[in-house]
C-alpha cells in the first residue's frame, strides 16, 4: 500500500459492520495552493525557489524551498532573508477551486461518486471499484499516478466515512485516535479549548463521555463526532461533472516565441488528455485561445478526423498548426477548450488480419496521415472525388470532403463505362481540328435539357506531339460546327 | 559453351540478384517493363517519371499497379499536387477504387515538399504520385523523399519534364517517356535512365490501353497484363487475336 492507511474508526461504542460496504479515499493536496501557482511557469519549476504567500506570511513552499530553510509561518520579509532569489506567489482561492475542481472529474475515472472536500481534499467512493482495478493497493498506485503526473502532491487514507478518510489523510496517520485536532474540521475556538484541557488528538476527544461534552461544547461537535465514527450517515454531495472542457493557463512573465508557448501547450493537451480518458470521450476539434498582455486574442482551432483523446495526437497536431499560425507578440495567458466531444467508440480488433478493401477508416492510421496534412496545410487543401450520376462529363464528377472518404468506394465498375481521360480541362478549349488525327468512332451525348443542355460527338484522338485528347464536336447557332479539346488521357 | 546475357540468366532465373525478384516489386502490368525492373515498380521507393509533356498516357503506365494496390492494399493512394484534378470517371475505369485517393493541394513549393514527405514517411499511403515545381527542387529534396518512401514503405512517383534527365538524381528508378503515335493503340517509349542492379536500358515499347469505340473496347482489355490475367478466368476472352 503507498501512502495509505486504513482504519476503521474505532469506537468503543458501535463497531459498525459494513451494510453498504462503502470505502472512502480520502485524497489530500497538501500544496495545492503553490502547484496551482506554479503552473503559471512557462517551464517546470523544479529548481526554483517558490512559496506561497497570504497576508505576507508564508503558508506554503517547494521542495527547494524547504531545503533553503523556509519554514511556514514565517513572514515573507524573513523569506526573502534567507534566499533573495525566491518566487513568491499570493495566494489565489478561486483559483485552487477551479483547480480541485478539475482533479475531481480526473477522479471519475475510478468512481463515479467523487466529492469534493474543500479547500484542498477529495473524497472518492471506491469499495465498488476495488475489483475493477485489482485491490486497493492497486488502486491507490494509480491514483498517486494520476495526480502526479498532473504535478501534484497528494496523501491518501482510507477509512469507512467521509470525514475519516478526510481528517486521516489530512493527517497523514492510520489511526483515527492519533489525529492532531489541527487536522479536523473543528473551529480554532474549540481546538483551543480542548489544548487548554490537555486535549490534543482526537482519540482523547472520542473517550470523553458524550453528555458532557454536549453541555461544555455545542451539540455541532457531537453531531461531527457521531459523522466521523460513523454513528449517523454522512451523505456526500456527488460531484456533477461539467459538459466540456475548459482550463487556463496565466503565465508569470509573457512569452515572446511561439516554441515557448509549446510547453504550456503541452501542460494543457496533457491534462486534456486526462480529462478526455476518464470520461471515455474523445475531442473532434480543440480551440486554443491566445490572450496577450494588451488583451489582444488569437484563436487556433484544432481538428480531427475522428475523436482523439491521446496527449501525443492533441499535442502534435496542434504543434503541426503551430507552423501556419503567428500568437500575439506578448502571451499571457493560453487556454484550451474542448466543446465537440463524442462517446469514443470501443474497438473491436479482428483476431485475423484485415481484409483489404475493409475500408480506409478500419485503419486509424490512415486517418492520423489525413489529421496531420489538415492541421499544417488546412482542410481545404486535401478532398477526395467521386462519381456523380450523369452524363455530361464536366458533372460526372464530384469533390468529396476529406472528412467524408469513406474508404469503400465500392468495386469500380471498369468494363461497363466508356473511355474518360484522366485530365479533363476544367473548361474545353477551342481548337483547329486540323491539328488532331482522329481515332476510332463518335460518342454521341446529349442531354441536360433542363439545365445546360449538351449536344456533343466526342472523339478520340491524337496530337501532332503525341498527346492522346478527348475531342469534341458542337453545333453553334449559325449552324457551324466547333472542335473543343475537353482533356488528355495522360 | 553458350554465352548468355547476365540479364537473360536473370530473367530465366539461373541467377539471383540481391534483391530477389517480384518480393518487393510492383508489377507494372507490361511484362516487357517488369522484365527490365526486375519485377516491377518498387513497392518502397521513389520513381521518377520524366515526361517531355503531360498527357502523352504517363498515368496510364502507372494505372494497372495503382489498380492493384486498391485492391489489395488498405492505404491511400495519394495525388501531391496534381496539374488538374483526376477525372472520377476515367480512374474507375481503370480500376482504381476512388474511396482511396486522397488529393492534396499545397499552397507552395515548400508545403508541398513537407506534404510529400510526411505523406510516404506515415506508413499509411501505398502510393504517392507527385508534381514539383522543377525550378526549386534540389537535389536534397529528392534524397528525403526516396528515403521516406523507404521508411514509409511507399511506391512513389515523381513526374518531372523531360529536361530533368540531364541532372543528376538520387531517386532509384528513372525512367524517360516519350509517345510513340501508332493508332488506334497508343504506345509509350520508355528509356530507363536508372534502376537497381541494372544498366541504363532504352527502347522498351509498352503498349497501353487502346481507347477505341467502346464495342471493340468490350473485347480488349485496358492493359497487357490484366488482359493476360483475365484470359484465364474468363473464356469469353481467349478469342481476342492480341492475346
Amino acid at each position: 500500500m503507498v501512502g495509505a492507511t486504513h482504519a476503521s474508526p474505532v469506537s468503543p461504542v458501535c463497531q459498525r459492520t459494513r451494510p453498504n460496504s462503502q470505502l472512502w479515499l480520502g485524497v489530500h493536496l497538501p500544496t495545492l495552493g503553490l502547484e496551482v501557482c506554479l503552473r503559471q511557469l512557462a517551464t517546470d519549476a523544479t529548481d526554483i525557489v517558490a512559496v506561497l504567500v497570504e497576508d505576507s506570511r508564508v503558508i506554503a513552499m517547494n521542495d527547494v524551498a524547504v531545503s533553503a530553510g523556509i519554514m511556514p509561518g514565517c513572514s515573507l520579509a524573513t523569506a526573502v532573508g534567507i534566499c533573495s532569489e525566491l518566487a513568491s506567489f499570493p495566494r489565489d482561492a478561486n483559483a485552487e477551486e477551479t483547480r480541485l475542481h478539475f482533479l475531481a472529474e480526473m477522479a471519475l475515472r475510478f468512481t463515479s461518486h467523487v466529492s469534493l472536500a474543500e479547500p484542498d481534499g477529495l473524497l472518492l467512493e471506491v469499495g465498488r471499484s476495488l475489483r475493477l482495478f485489482g485491490g486497493l493497493a492497486a488502486l491507490c498506485e494509480e491514483v498517486e499516478a494520476l495526480y502526479r503526473e498532473l504535478g501534484h502532491e497528494l496523501r491518501l487514507a482510507t477509512a469507512d466515512t467521509p470525514l475519516a478518510a478526510t481528517v486521516l489523510a489530512r493527517a497523514g496517520t492510520s489511526s483515527l485516535q492519533a489525529v492532531p485536532l489541527a487536522c479536523t474540521h473543528l473551529d480554532l475556538g474549540a481546538i483551543e479549548r480542548f489544548a487548554n484541557m490537555g486535549v490534543m488528538r482526537l482519540g482523547q476527544v472520542l473517550a470523553l463521555p458524550a453528555a458532557e461534552l454536549g453541555q461544555r461544547f455545542d451539540p455541532e461537535l457531537l453531531a461531527y463526532l457521531d459523522r466521523l465514527v460513523g454513528r449517523v450517515p454522512d451523505p456526500q454531495d456527488l460531484l456533477v461533472p461539467t459538459e466540456t472542457f475548459a482550463s487556463v493557463v496565466h503565465l508569470v512573465s509573457s512569452v515572446q516565441d511561439g516554441n515557448a508557448l509549446l510547453f504550456p501547450v503541452r501542460r494543457l493537451a496533457g491534462e486534456l488528455a486526462s480529462w478526455l480518458a476518464s470520461r471515455r470521450l474523445g475531442a473532434s476539434e480543440i480551440i486554443w485561445t491566445f490572450t496577450a498582455l494588451h488583451g489582444e486574442e488569437a484563436s487556433l482551432a484544432v481538428r480531427f478526423a475522428r475523436p482523439r483523446s491521446d496527449a501525443g495526437a492533441l499535442f502534435d497536431h496542434t504543434r503541426l498548426s503551430f507552423e501556419e499560425f503567428r500568437p500575439p507578440s506578448e502571451v499571457m495567458s493560453v487556454s484550451l477548450k474542448a466543446e465537440s466531444l463524442r462517446l469514443l467508440k470501443t474497438v473491436t480488433r479482428p483476431l485475423l488480419p484485415e481484409a483489404p478493401g475493409a475500408g480506409i477508416h478500419a485503419d486509424s492510421a490512415a486517418l492520423e496521415l489525413v489529421d496531420r496534412l489538415a492541421a499544417r496545410l488546412g482542410e481545404d487543401a486535401l478532398h477526395g472525388i467521386r462519381m456523380v450520376d450523369d452524363h455530361r462529363p464536366e458533372r460526372a464528377w464530384g469533390i468529396r470532403h476529406v472528412r467524408q472518404i469513406h474508404g469503400k468506394g465500392g468495386r469500380p465498375r471498369q468494363g461497363t463505362l466508356p473511355v474518360r481521360p484522366i485530365w479533363l480541362l476544367p473548361a474545353p478549349e477551342p481548337v483547329r481540328r486540323g491539328d488532331f488525327t482522329l481515332l476510332g468512332e463518335c460518342e454521341r451525348i446529349e442531354t441536360g435539357w433542363w439545365d445546360g443542355a449538351v449536344a456533343r460527338d466526342y472523339f478520340v484522338a491524337t496530337a501532332r506531339d503525341g498527346r492522346q485528347c478527348w475531342l469534341f464536336r458542337e453545333e453553334r447557332g449559325d449552324g457551324k460546327e466547333r472542335w473543343l479539346l475537353h482533356g488528355y488521357f495522360a | 559453351m553458350e554465352v548468355r546475357f547476365l540479364s537473360d540468366l536473370l530473367r530465366r532465373g539461373r541467377l539471383h540478384s540481391q534483391r530477389s525478384r517480384g518480393e518487393d516489386c510492383l508489377a507494372t502490368g507490361f511484362p516487357e517493363l517488369d522484365d527490365e525492373l526486375n519485377g516491377g515498380w518498387p513497392r518502397a521507393g521513389l520513381g521518377e517519371l520524366l515526361c517531355a509533356a503531360s498527357g502523352i498516357g504517363e498515368l496510364r503506365l502507372l494505372a494497372p499497379a495503382l489498380k492493384q494496390l486498391s485492391e489489395s492494399e488498405n492505404r491511400w493512394i495519394v495525388w501531391i499536387n496534381p496539374p488538374h484534378v483526376p477525372y472520377a470517371p476515367a480512374l474507375e475505369r481503370l480500376g482504381v477504387d476512388l474511396g482511396k485517393v486522397l488529393l492534396v493541394f499545397p499552397k507552395d513549393h515548400r508545403e508541398a515538399l513537407w506534404a510529400f514527405e510526411q505523406t510516404l514517411a506515415t506508413a499509411s499511403c501505398c502510393a504517392a504520385l507527385g508534381w514539383l515545381s522543377e525550378s526549386r527542387l534540389r537535389f536534397a529534396d529528392i534524397r528525403r523523399l526516396q528515403l521516406a518512401a523507404r521508411k514509409g514503405g511507399a511506391w512513389a512517383t515523381l513526374f518531372r519534364p523531360a529536361s530533368a534527365a540531364g541532372h543528376a538524381s538520387p531517386a532509384e528508378l528513372r525512367i524517360e517517356a516519350t509517345s510513340l503515335p501508332s493508332p488506334p493503340a497508343s504506345r509509350l517509349r520508355l528509356d530507363i535512365r536508372k534502376r537497381r542492379s541494372g544498366w541504363p536500358v532504352e527502347g522498351i515499347e509498352v503498349e497501353l490501353d487502346a481507347l477505341l469505340s467502346p464495342g471493340s473496347q468490350r473485347r480488349r482489355n485496358l492493359c497487357p497484363g490484366s488482359a493476360k490475367r483475365a484470359t484465364q478466368a474468363s473464356p469469353l476472352r481467349v478469342c481476342d487475336p492480341t492475346w
